[in-house]
């Protein structure tokens, strides 16, 4: 009888401490921009946010214990994609097999402030499909591929938004200025993707996750860009006619302004 | 200067785009051609995706061909009666055009078919016109007077039903011949990205046999409205006319027709044919090599549906 009282005493005091530990530090933190606007002169646009880590509100701790890691996942809107892989049918380089991913992220980009085997183990990069090349599986489990067994589509498709520059690790983005604040920052590139990005920190401490925060900001054009994407969008027979009389009017003002 | 283009979704230099422009434009003016087939494979290979290549240079081979056109209206120099004729079917052709264009893109082959068409069909007139060129480059080497042998001559296209009088070209033909040369070029046109006028006028001079007063004038009219509904059609169907880039490379295209076209004064009619077949060739052969040879690269990703 007394072991058991004592089994339950203690599995509430281990509960206690570990929820305790667990919310014992919170994340504050900012992104320079909610809004990237894409204008006729735009050339890609960098993003900074910073964060401090302090004791969390009701917790008895007046100050955090690091040594404290952060990572932060961009992503950008999911769409659509495939990837086709050439081959050579009679003398000739064709697409031939191809593998679709539905609600793919555009854009994925990993920041943390240090190598991330110093942060965490590669157990729970997987578990949490954290890494670039995670993301096809994730998309192919998502859309319910019955067989999604890892195929070479997956990493060639990996490899191509790399070079695009749309996905990547960077572990020296994130820097801390003291043993609790930390700025970082990206730079989106001219051809960044349009619409609405996730930013999300994880804040690690010995290996594990013990903080999570999400924020978000759009990227989108403004002004006569926007006017334009929405005109060629929303009343594309009129954009058209337009476009035949900017056409026909150039060429009209060439031949009188030379007089050909 | 970075400029954004708000449909293709990335950044050029407004100099490079208005350059590349100006430069084709130098060419088109010298040898009397629309360009398209020279800018679209230049906008390809810097990047922007074939779509909106394609789509956006319709609108500039329409501008470029506008102030051409209107010259030879001046002078007197286009068919109009043979030119409704060639732009009807020319507009039904683009239709034809535009939609393969669309089903190709969502099979994934639409770059292999655009490479094919450029490669099959600036070999082949590149070809024709260098042997023609050489030909009559050769004979002037002799020293023989050849006569003009086309006018007057008549060949078996002449004997097909269906024949009507069109009285600017003199000519007394049946209608089945105009119309395919007509849609033809309107799908090649709308399909390729190109005006077709280095098609159109070897094809009405050879197979029609129009005079060389009109020939020029009436395929630039049938240019301008097969690309105008191929740019409307784009519009329409994919939304992937860029706008910002076809005024960029107007602007470059109608002043550079300018110079060239002065230029052009100083070249003899054989010799401006055989560079321009020469450079026809070199484009024919630059997509041989995409097809041809092992890619760096066996695998591409691009997004489905609209603008991919």
């Amino acid at each position: 009888m007394i072991k058991k009282y004592f089994f339950f005493l203690v599995s509430i005091i281990f509960l206690f401490t570990f929820t305790s530990l667990a919310n014992a530090q919170r994340l504050i933190n900012a992104l320079s921009d909610r809004q990237v606007s894409i204008d006729s002169s735009f050339d890609g646009k960098t993003i900074s946010f910073f964060g401090n880590i302090e004791p969390n509100i009701g917790s008895s701790e007046k100050y955090v214990d690091g040594p404290f890691h952060v990572i932060t996942i961009i992503t950008g809107p999911e769409l659509d994609r495939v990837v086709r892989k050439k081959a050579n049918q009679i003398g000739i380089w064709l697409n031939q097999t191809s593998q679709n991913y539905d609600k793919f992220p555009s854009f994925y980009w990993v920041l943390s402030d240090s190598n991330l085997e110093n942060i965490t183990s590669a157990k729970i990069l997987e578990q949490n499909s954290f890494l670039p090349k995670h993301q096809p599986q994730k998309a192919l489990k998502l859309q319910g591929e019955q067989n999604y067994i890892t195929s070479e589509f997956d990493q060639e498709l990996v490899r191509l938004m790399e070079e695009k520059g749309h996905f990547g690790i960077s572990t020296n983005a994130i820097n801390f200025h003291s043993d609790t604040f930390y700025s970082g920052s990206l730079a989106l590139p001219a051809d960044v993707p349009v619409g609405y990005f996730l930013t999300q920190t994880y804040l690690f401490k010995n290996g594990e996750i013990i903080f999570s925060k999400a924020e978000s900001f759009t990227v989108k054009k403004t002004g006569f860009e926007r006017f334009l994407g929405n005109f060629a969008n929303h009343s594309p027979l009129l954009y058209g006619i337009f476009c035949v009389i900017l056409a026909l009017f150039t060429g009209w003002l060439g031949g009188v302004a030379f007089r050909r | 200067m970075q400029i954004y283009l708000p449909i293709a979704e990335l950044s050029l230099n407004l100099f490079f785009l208005i350059g590349i422009g100006g430069a084709v434009g130098f060419l088109s003016g010298l040898f009397g051609i629309g360009g398209g087939f020279l800018l679209t494979p230049l906008l390809i290979f810097s990047g922007i995706p074939a779509p909106v290549a394609v789509a956006s240079v319709t609108g500039q081979v329409a501008a470029a061909s506008t102030s051409g056109a209107l010259s030879y209206f001046k002078r007197g120099g286009i068919d109009f009666h043979l030119a409704l004729y060639l732009v009807l079917s020319g507009i039904i052709g683009a239709f034809g055009g535009v939609a393969a264009f669309s089903a190709l893109r969502n099979a994934g082959h639409l770059d292999l078919v655009i490479s094919l068409g450029y490669l099959l069909f600036l070999g082949l007139v590149g070809l024709a016109m260098l042997i023609e060129a050489a030909r009559s480059l050769l004979r002037d080497l002799k020293g023989v007077k050849t006569p003009l042998k086309l006018p007057g001559q008549h060949n078996w296209v002449h004997g097909l039903p269906l024949r009507i009088r069109f009285k600017r070209s003199k000519l007394y033909v049946s209608v089945l011949p105009v119309l395919f040369i007509g849609s033809s070029i309107g799908f090649l046109g709308a399909l390729l990205g190109i005006g077709g006028g280095f098609i159109l006028v070897p094809a009405l001079i050879y197979i029609l046999r129009v005079p060389g007063n009109v020939v020029i004038g009436t395929s630039l009219v049938q240019v301008i409205a097969i690309m105008s509904a191929s740019t409307i059609l784009h519009s329409l169907d994919s939304q992937s006319v860029d706008i910002l880039l076809a005024f960029c490379l107007m602007v470059g295209g109608v002043v550079g027709a300018q110079f060239g076209a002065s230029a052009g004064k100083y070249l003899r009619g054989d010799q401006l044919r055989a560079l321009l077949a020469l450079i026809v060739l070199a484009v024919a052969i630059r997509f041989a090599i995409t097809l041809l040879i092992e890619p760096n690269d066996l695998f591409s990703t691009s997004l489905l549906g609209i603008g991919g």
